[in-house]
């Protein structure tokens, strides 16, 4: 492997403690190469663009990934769903490039891209044989400077969005209770509210909140681009420099208010579920941001508690019991106030009260019994199993992997060399964090519980018999 | 770092990139909502060209790129053991973790008729238990080393492969040699496992997709093991744990299989681990099997599954074509891909883009260690089943007889050039890949030279094996789909054989309704 020189960081807010070496961290570099994504280049473009490279000629693969800091959280009350409505909007196509050619140009190239909206960013990306990422160069740059907001792109865009709800959403299983979940579990309307958002508002907006929207949110100073694979930095800053500097900067958004009150006293609702065929019920407790102090913590409870067949809940619940056909906890990470929700199915025959109490008795074991060295050993391998293995989404291994991961730090916390800084604080947990936080977390006042009833088979079958 | 995302809303574009393209047309952009009406009054030229940059004109085109470069592979250690064995090791360190793969050339194509259905439950249950670990322990040792296990079974090899972070480099060594060397396939998981099977198998039957396959197969291939698409009932039933025992015991043998061991880890320590574990395995001769010859077929032939109610026609067609090792194997792979490989591919803009008959339609090469099938295939709705067959054969009848366009011949370069590259990105990428070279015996450079093969391809060579491999004159046409309601359109086509959804012959032709099974 080609060795890569480490660029400072030009951003101002990053500086702080980069220079001191503790021996935890000289243990930790023992361990693993630090940094874990080399940094080649560092630099912001005079509109505010930030943008990471980072050269790795292993393979002839580049992959480029844009994070925007948009998300549902930065929607207004009554402008609900614009942040994913945009993300349709950006593959209609701009100036120089035609509605749905952004498809049509990276898979001629054999490469593959896509997007994504959450409550607190929308990410864009592109990955392709290295000597094609200019494409992908051209292509987003050509969408950041004249997007085509239409009247018909628009149009067309709301049906397809209706047509996302309908599928992935409405007729989905449990989905629609998941949304509804959220939206009881937190009280700030900004972090509460569905990231697919509400039609009626999409429908009643003007074309001043869509403009607006697009002008704010889409500007070089609100995104940071990280390109990484078999490049050359210099020749990329340049081509970065061809494609992006003419790109007007605008004013800094406003910070959206995500601040979330502490609850005190459990929150409860049914909910009938038309496509689910057996009870479940969704039990989930309002948890610390990335980064935070408990964050990691509950990030190896998350893992104790339900990842692989040995996992606690699943050998207590679907072997144990077997009062549960499926049990899974997922750790809904957000830069803000995020969420631990726990997801069960119900076997026939059992009460979801009664399932509650076996998922209780676990969750208590957490707080009154210290996790052995063992069992805690195999939680943090399983983080780093998400890190490096082949099959994992946000694997080191793959370029596009640590394409977001730089991007995403770089935006979100200013410093991508934090991305070695989590996984040391990941490593440090110990059997007292674990009790200690699952204290703090799992309490029953803390509790939001959603039960989803099956509404009968009935309806669907009469449908099929009809035709 | 996430260690689970949320629920995220993402575009669906890869499998339908260009559904919305379709979707808009049809959408009418009229007076639907108050803010399409108001952003009509404006232009979209005028709303979003920035005004500093008009005189960008160089934007207007797509940067030019220059061609693939050419795949440097990295350094490989290849050696075997005294039992035959072979390995090969790489060493990469950029994360520490690992990846093994071991392939052994036995597959399905192997079984007993019998059995059908045994090498993949061999292969399912090798990690059930062992001489000195139950289910449970194995899966309790792959999730501490951070690590994963997986067995998968095809028409002629068998894969087991693992990976785990590089720490445990012997415990992953240790963990899949225990489990290919000493399965001890337990009575309670394999009944379980049985069960399982014999449950999908009876949803597949309720599948169209699945009936197309069956049928096409069966029809192509004849007796021939790859004539079969999925296991029975009965030979599910039929399995016995002495028969998993017996396929291991005569199957799983170091002279017929790789190893492949991609990641961070020191060359001469790995060797030294594969000794210890792989050592003692004793080698051994894989029987001979008879198979029984491919049907010929001779001119075009419809074979209609009758599937009453059904609102889409599913159409397959094609012709037994090439080996992995033919010579054609790369021009091949470029017709193909011109003809149906994706979303720019003829049949794609032709019946979906232009005709609007279905939501996709392909065209693949299932070039394997014997000749397989070439087929071209689309779900289209019942009342165009006729004019889409008609647009197939135009279609396969144009690569045989005209050139392709230049265009369409790098474009088909670039795509499939671009996608070995990407493949090749991860270690389980890479492993699959130098496995492959080793399972179809290919030759050592097969990989290095791969996208020189693909550039060297011309025009005219396209044009030659598609009629040498595209036989339009002896075409297998399976059809799934209402017999009522296509079988007389059909009859224009071809000669028709009519099945049930159990794979029984209707004998007079005629259509009746069946329950089914």
């Amino acid at each position: 492997m080609k060795k890569t020189k480490l660029s400072l960081l030009f951003a101002s807010f990053v500086l702080a403690g980069t220079c001191l070496i503790s021996p935890d961290i000289a243990s930790f570099a023992a361990e693993f190469k630090s940094p874990l994504i080399p940094v080649t280049k560092d630099f912001k473009l005079p509109n505010g663009l930030r943008v990471i490279l980072s050269e790795d000629h292993s393979t002839p693969v580049a992959a480029l990934a844009i994070v925007y800091d948009v998300g549902a959280r930065n929607e207004k009350k009554g402008r609900s769903g614009f942040a994913h409505f945009f993300e349709h909007m950006m593959f209609e196509g701009s100036e120089n490039v035609g509605k749905t050619e952004h498809f049509k140009y990276i898979e001629s190239a054999g490469g593959s891209l896509n997007a994504s909206t959450h409550p607190d960013f929308t990410n864009y990306f592109e990955k392709l044989p290295s000597n094609q990422i200019e494409l992908a160069l051209w292509l987003e740059s050509d969408r950041m400077r004249s997007l085509k907001v239409t009247p018909e792109n628009f149009e067309n865009q709301l049906q397809t969005v209706k047509e996302e709800k309908r599928s992935r959403i409405d007729n989905q299983p449990y989905v629609p209770a998941s949304i509804k979940m959220e939206e009881l579990l937190f009280d700030n309307w900004a972090n509460a509210h569905p990231t697919i958002g509400t039609f009626e508002d999409l429908e009643a907006s003007t074309i001043d909140d869509i403009k607006s929207f697009f002008r704010t949110y889409y500007a070089p100073n609100n995104a940071v681009m990280a390109i990484v694979g078999d490049i050359d930095a210099n020749e990329m800053e340049k081509l970065v420099r061809k494609y992006f500097a003419s790109i007007p900067s605008q004013p800094i958004p406003a910070k959206p208010d995500v601040a979330e009150p502490a609850q005190t006293k459990e929150k409860y609702l049914k909910v009938p579920d038309q496509h689910a065929k057996a009870p479940a019920f969704w039990m989930s407790w309002k948890a610390p941001a990335r980064r935070e102090p408990d964050y990691y913590a509950l990030g190896i409870i998350q893992k104790l508690l339900s990842a692989g067949e040995s996992s606690r809940l699943f050998q207590r619940m679907v072997k144990g019991d077997q009062n549960a056909l499926k049990v899974d906890v997922g750790y809904d990470e957000r830069r803000g106030p995020s969420a631990l929700e726990s997801f069960v199915v119900v076997k026939p025959g059992f009460t979801p009260e009664q399932v509650r109490e076996s998922l209780w008795s676990e969750l208590e074991k957490l707080k009154t019994t210290p996790v052995s060295d063992q069992e805690l050993e195999k939680a943090k391998n399983q983080i780093l199993h998400d890190l490096f293995a082949s099959s994992s989404y946000e694997s080191l291994q793959r370029s596009l992997g640590r394409a977001e991961l730089l991007a995403e730090y770089a935006c979100f916390f200013g410093d991508p060399s934090l991305i070695d800084k989590d996984l040391e604080a990941y490593l440090k947990v110990s059997p007292a964090d674990v009790q200690r936080v699952a204290g703090k977390i799992f309490t029953k006042s803390g509790a939001t519980i959603v039960d989803v009833e099956p509404q009968g088979p009935e309806k669907p079958k009469q449908t099929a018999k009809a035709q | 770092m996430h260690l689970k995302k949320a629920l995220v809303l993402i575009v669906g574009l890869l499998a339908l990139p260009f559904q919305s393209g379709l979707t808009l047309e049809s959408t009418s952009p009229t007076t639907k909502n108050p803010a399409a009406s108001a952003l009509k009054n404006i232009t979209g030229s005028e709303q979003n060209k920035p005004s500093s940059q008009q005189s960008e004109t160089w934007r207007k085109k797509a940067p030019l790129l220059p061609p693939p470069r050419s795949f440097k592979l990295p350094a490989i250690t290849s050696y075997q053991l005294a039992n035959g064995l072979n390995v090969q090791l790489v060493e990469d360190h950029r994360v520490p973790f690992l990846t093994a793969s071991l392939g052994i050339k036995a597959g399905s194509s192997l079984e007993p008729t019998n059995l059908l259905g045994l090498a993949s439950m061999t292969a399912d249950m090798l990690s059930e238990g062992t001489t000195s670990k139950t289910s449970k322990q194995i899966a309790d040792e792959v999730d501490f080393i951070g690590g994963s296990l997986s067995e998968a079974s095809d028409y002629d090899n068998s894969l087991v492969t693992g990976a785990a972070l590089s720490k445990y480099s012997d415990r992953l060594m240790g963990i899949l040699s225990d489990v290919v060397l000493h399965p001890t396939f337990p009575l309670d998981e394999l009944q379980l496992k049985k069960t399982n099977l014999i449950q999908e198998l009876a949803i597949k039957r309720s599948e169209p997709d699945f009936l197309l396959d069956e049928r096409f197969a069966k029809v192509t291939f004849g007796n021939h093991p790859y004539s079969v698409v999925a296991p029975t009932k009965e030979t599910v039933e039929a399995m016995g744990r002495e028969d998993l025992e017996k396929f291991h015991k005569t199957h799983y043998l170091p002279n017929e299989a790789y190893l492949v061991v991609v990641g961070d880890f020191d060359a001469e320590k790995m060797k030294a681990l594969i000794a210890a574990d792989f050592d003692q395995w004793k080698p051994g001769k894989m029987p001979a099997v008879d198979q029984a010859a491919v049907p010929s077929q001779h001119g075009q032939r419809i074979y209609l599954v009758d599937r009453p109610g059904s609102v889409q026609s599913s159409i397959k067609l094609g012709n037994i074509s090439i080996k992995k090792t033919d010579p054609d194997y790369f021009p091949m792979v470029i017709a193909n891909q011109i003809l149906g490989g994706g979303g720019n591919a003829r049949l794609f803009l032709n019946i979906r883009e232009q005709k609007g008959y279905t939501y996709g339609a392909y065209s693949g090469v299932g070039a394997r260690k014997q000749p397989g099938a070439f087929a071209a295939e689309a779900e289209v709705r019942t009342e165009v089943t006729g004019p889409a067959l008609q647009e197939f054969l135009y279609e396969l009848a144009r690569l045989r007889n005209t050139k392709v366009s230049d265009k369409e011949l790098t474009d088909a370069k670039s795509y499939l050039a671009g996608a070995f590259q990407l493949g090749l990105e991860t270690q389980s990428g890479l492993t699959q890949r130098l496995l492959e070279e080793k399972l179809y015996d290919l030759p050592d450079n097969y990989l290095e030279t791969y996208i020189n093969k693909l550039l060297a391809v011309s025009v005219d060579d396209v044009r030659r094996v598609a009629r040498k491999h595209i036989d339009t004159d002896n075409l297998v046409i399976s059809v799934v789909g209402d017999a009522s309601k296509i079988k007389p359109e059909l009859e224009f086509f071809a000669p028709i054989d009519v099945y049930d959804t159990s794979g029984k012959l209707s004998t007079d032709g005629k259509v009746e309704s069946h329950a089914g099974s």
